[in-house]
């Protein structure tokens, strides 16, 4: 698959390699059913013991987000370089509640490379689509995966 | 409740910084992974300051502000982009303002504008919110 890439960058390897089977196909990433456990972690996280923990109760929109277990569908990255959040763009189309069973699922999107302060960086993007029980879109979320040569990348190697 | 006006500001809230039991938390609700989080000699081994907080983590705490600061808002969609790496025990400044708001027939919206700041004046975090209030 070609990847965009920054014009400063022509004449250099691109850092990521994308299958071409894998751009744009959508994967079915299981199901979580939320526990009152998870709440209760989630609540000393982010510092809000009053979250009620209670079966039918409402979630806070962010919540879907820990539905996110780590990068998938996941992209080989090479040694010497390493993948951090970049961000999010989410819409939110219903409230998760606490015992509710959800489905997850997630496409790569785009991949594009660009040249930054510290050198070339790769940005993977991926939808998500988080859906309920009855299969109806509870939240939409395109996150970015910034891919980077880490600071020490011979640490990486081992 | 108080109405919101175009302007209106949000915070400044001082927050100590997220302690390394707090991200463990996180870690385990979200059943996450990642060596940056939990392993202090491997983060300093890549050049880190320290463990780092997670993204997700910290877009949470703008949901837990922004509940704090608009009792009564319903987020509907928010864009973030973490900017500077966050470790254990940084401080953390948050403040916003809300830069929009709209009459709809069915409701109140309003966007805001949140920063995550550091001490030393790097953003962690930016971003953009849309609430709204049913009438």
């Amino acid at each position: 698959m070609t990847i965009l890439r920054d014009e400063r960058l022509r004449g250099t390897e691109p850092q990521v390699r994308v299958p071409d089977d894998l751009l744009g196909r959508e994967v079915d990433l299981g199901e979580t059913t939320v526990t009152p456990a998870m709440v209760d972690q989630y609540a000393a996280a982010v510092g809000s013991p009053e979250l009620p923990a209670d079966f039918g109760a409402e979630l806070p929109a962010l919540f879907c987000l820990t539905l996110r277990h780590t990068f998938e569908p996941a992209l080989p990255l090479p040694p010497g370089v390493f993948g951090l959040y970049g961000g999010h763009d989410i819409e939110f189309l219903g409230r998760m509640r606490v015992g509710e069973t959800y489905r997850t699922s997630a496409r790569i999107a785009e991949v594009y490379e660009k040249s930054g302060r510290s050198g070339a960086i790769t940005v993977v993007v991926r939808e998500v689509f988080i859906r309920d029980g009855a299969g109806q879109l509870l939240a939409h979320i395109t996150e970015r995966q910034v891919v980077r040569p880490g600071p020490n990348p011979e640490a990486l190697e081992s | 409740m108080p109405d919101i006006d175009l302007g209106h500001t949000l915070g400044p809230l001082h927050h100590p910084g997220l302690s390394k039991e707090r991200i463990a938390a996180y870690l385990q609700a979200a059943q996450f992974t990642g060596s940056f989080f939990y392993d202090l000699t491997f983060a300093r081994s890549v050049g880190y300051r320290g463990i780092i907080v997670p993204g997700p983590l910290l877009a949470a705490l703008v949901e837990q502000f922004l509940r704090r600061e608009l009792p009564g808002w319903e987020m509907e969609r928010v864009s973030t982009t973490l900017r500077v790496p966050t470790v254990t025990g940084d401080p953390l400044l948050f403040h916003g303002a809300v830069t929009e708001r709209h009459e709809t027939p069915r409701g109140s919206r309003i966007v805001c504008d949140v920063v995550i700041g550091h001490r030393d004046a790097d953003n962690a975090l930016t971003a953009t919110a849309t609430l709204r209030r049913a009438r």
